[in-house]
């Protein structure tokens, strides 16, 4: 069972995913449903025996693109004050990288992960294009930490029927500045970063990571391109290889700083796909990694989840100058 | 925010819906506007017995 739920308190729609409960848990590699069919053995998700990359949508989804219908006049027979339930029409896929089990995404060469984003641009383009999509939100969920039930290098995408909560936020701050400003607040910040350079973790030609002022998470990180653009669609060929090398050379940094391949949340921020002017907006990328330290986590708790305000234990300038000043290997 | 705002994003018959239509018969912001590398990909879609479509995208 699908369904949006309105919370009139919140003004936020909460998604119900009953059969999300089902979904494959932790399976031993040999049973990995995201690994190509091997001769003989049980099929996967993906029937051929190799691939590129492939996107399919998830078996276990949070929206549907023919969900059931609501029926509100039945929930609230009766009743003098109403609840409201929306169709939760939408869509959700999987993108699996490579069909190497072992291979993550900072292990692949610059030219794969270039046409791994060239898959997400055509998916953001061909999901957006749907009347019932407005909003495209591509991202990586990495690590048992993270809640992770499948190891095989995947992403996924959601195709939302409503801007999420999050994003309108920042877009009513970017329209804010541009109005007022005539300028581009995400500019406007990514000039300062470059000028400052104390939260600059790396940088090259077309893009910037940094640990942003405002961090939420110790190695929270974002990757903003320096040109303003508004998604990942408008970028020339020279630009995809220069975002392909620095999200490789930012994940290389968080495995660099513990020893170990760092969990973390990746999400790409575009604009929405309702077809409005969203010319004062910048997409970017936005990671957030749960560790605080080498052995101990940063939690969701009371203040973050209770009054939405974040508790960050450290200095993101601190944060920056750890992960940039990490020596790679070439 | 007010609960107004949001409904006329989430709402399938909402103003923003309506615009979306007319875009593709030649206004608004359609969302490949701009587009660069969005041609030339290979791809293959099969449908699964469950009815979800899959995509192999070879290069």
């Amino acid at each position: 069972m699908l369904q949006l739920r309105y919370d009139p308190i919140k003004n936020q729609l909460v998604a119900i995913a009953t059969k999300r409960q089902e979904r494959t848990f932790h399976p031993p590699k040999d049973f990995c449903p995201l690994c190509p069919t091997k001769k003989g053995k049980m099929e996967t998700e993906i029937p051929e025996s190799d691939y590129d990359i492939v996107v399919f949508e998830n078996k276990f989804p949070t929206f549907d693109k023919n969900p059931e219908k609501v029926d509100n006049k039945k929930i609230n027979a009766g009743c003098d004050f109403k609840y409201e339930l929306r169709q939760s029409k939408g869509i959700c896929e999987v993108v699996c990288y490579t069909s190497n089990h072992d291979l993550y995404l900072e292990d692949l060469p610059l030219e794969k992960i270039g046409n791994l984003i060239k898959v997400w641009i055509d998916r953001y383009s061909n999901l957006g294009k749907k009347e019932f999509v407005k909003y495209v939100l591509i991202f990586e969920n990495k690590g048992e930490e993270i809640g992770v039930t499948l190891s095989h290098p995947h992403g996924q995408i959601y195709a939302f029927p409503f801007i999420p909560p999050v994003i309108l936020e920042e877009l009513k701050s970017a329209k804010g500045f541009f109005d007022e400003k005539k300028k581009c607040l995400h500019c406007q910040i990514v000039k300062r970063e470059l000028k400052e350079r104390s939260r600059i973790i790396t940088a090259n030609d077309d893009f910037v990571a940094f640990v942003p002022f405002y961090a939420r998470w110790p190695y929270e990180a974002h990757i903003y391109p320096l040109k303003h653009l508004q998604s990942l669609c408008e970028l020339g060929g020279g630009e995809i290889i220069a975002l392909s090398r620095i999200i490789k050379e930012l994940v290389n940094r968080y495995n660099k700083l513990f020893d170990f391949r760092m969990p973390y949340v990746m999400v790409i921020h575009q604009k929405p796909t309702d077809n409005e002017n969203y010319d004062f907006y910048h997409f970017h990328f936005e990671f957030y990694p749960p560790y605080r330290t080498k052995n101990k986590l940063k939690y969701m708790a009371g203040v973050e989840l209770g009054a939405g305000t974040f508790l960050n234990d450290t200095w993101p300038e601190e944060k920056a100058a750890e992960l940039r000043n990490l020596i790679l290997e070439k | 925010m007010k609960k107004e705002e949001l409904k006329s994003i989430g709402n399938d018959n909402s103003r923003a819906s309506k615009r979306k239509k007319q875009s593709s018969e030649g206004s608004g912001y359609p969302v490949n506007q701009g587009c660069k590398e969005n041609s030339g990909l290979k791809k293959r879609v099969i449908i699964k017995n469950d009815g979800r479509y899959l995509i192999y995208y070879s290069f």
